[in-house]
């Protein structure tokens, strides 16, 4: 299910777009793909300027936390890709993986929130990355139990 | 040859769809009015949303397995996430102008209630002033391009949500 590359594309093109729609395009240096990519993303995340990259004179389009969501997502993406998937991970790994990164990014918030520390752009784009990578992992690993259990019933 | 038909999907993602963004701008909107003077409420009730709003693909995958008992391929199940996604969006679009009519913003409301926690406190941020006058600039404005490249964006999420689906429910069926 998950060995050929062809269905690891639904992964990877999918993930591509959200980072390059997230940067809001600002490698190219245009205000007007900048200013649309912002309008998408305007009901998902608060893009406060205080809390976003800047790059070329330009804002991401999202935040520097959500910025590393989509990284972490098309970054897992990419290596699922390039190894196809082909070893079966054990879905109680990838969920322990995903509720710890789940729990860091709440902490994170949490802390800076209520004045334990403050987080740092560095701090919200590796735990934003965790959250992104976490989410990706979980999946071939459910997928891959449900194909081993298809064939011990089949069996 | 015999061409075998798979069950249509778009009522259940159209169901699970509306049924999450129900739940979501319910506990969004009450836990704002709720919690304007508890900082602790607004908060969980913003996080518990946050939460929420990655289940569209999931619960549309879920009640397609459930009512059709199909193990789906991959990108049927994706297929399915998107669709979801795609239709919570424009829901939840329409709810929020909804609450708005009812004079009801949430994320004015969620500023206020912050803002009042850091004055119990004397303290005061830059940042919320900053979001505050955000948030009024962009209240009332629509533009129906935003609109659809924000469902896009809301269905390939729940796209990813749409698969995991297919693991978590095809396992137990």
């Amino acid at each position: 299910m998950l060995n050929s590359r062809h269905s690891l594309i639904l992964f990877v093109f999918p993930s591509a777009f959200l980072l390059l729609m997230a940067s809001g395009f600002v490698f190219t240096g245009s205000a007007g793909i900048n200013s649309f990519s912002h309008e998408a993303f305007r009901s998902l995340c608060h893009q406060l300027p205080s809390r976003t990259l800047v790059i070329n004179d330009l804002y991401t389009a999202v935040c520097a936390r959500c910025l590393g969501l989509y990284s972490g997502l098309f970054l897992a993406s990419l290596y699922l890709w390039l190894r196809r998937a082909q070893k079966a991970v054990s879905v109680m790994l990838t969920a322990a993986f995903f509720i710890f990164a789940l729990l860091l990014n709440l902490a994170d918030v949490a802390g800076n929130f209520l004045g334990f520390w403050s987080n740092t752009v560095y701090s919200r784009i590796l735990t934003g990355m965790a959250g992104g990578m976490a989410l990706i992992f979980i999946i071939p690993a459910l997928i891959y139990n449900v194909k081993n259990k298809t064939r011990q019933n089949g069996n | 040859m015999e061409i075998k038909e798979s069950p249509s999907f778009f009522e259940h993602a159209a169901m699970a769809a509306f049924g999450i963004a129900l739940i979501t701008t319910l506990i969004l909107n009450f836990g704002m009015i709720a919690g304007q003077n508890s900082i602790g409420l607004a908060m969980a009730s913003l996080c518990i949303c946050a939460l929420i709003g990655f289940m569209p693909g999931f619960a549309a995958v879920g009640l397609h397995i459930k009512q059709t008992g199909a193990i789906l391929e991959l990108g049927r199940a994706a297929m399915i996430g998107f669709s979801a996604g795609f239709i919570f969006s424009i829901a939840m679009s329409g709810f929020d102008a909804i609450w708005v009519m009812l004079g009801y913003n949430w994320p004015l409301m969620l500023i206020e209630s912050v803002e009042n926690f850091y004055l119990d406190q004397g303290e005061s941020i830059s940042d919320l002033e900053e979001f505050r006058e955000m948030i009024e600039s962009q209240s009332g404005s629509f533009s129906l391009p935003g609109l659809i490249l924000n469902a896009v964006l809301m269905g390939i999420l729940s796209l990813f949500t749409g698969m995991a689906a297919n693991g978590v429910f095809g396992r137990n069926n």
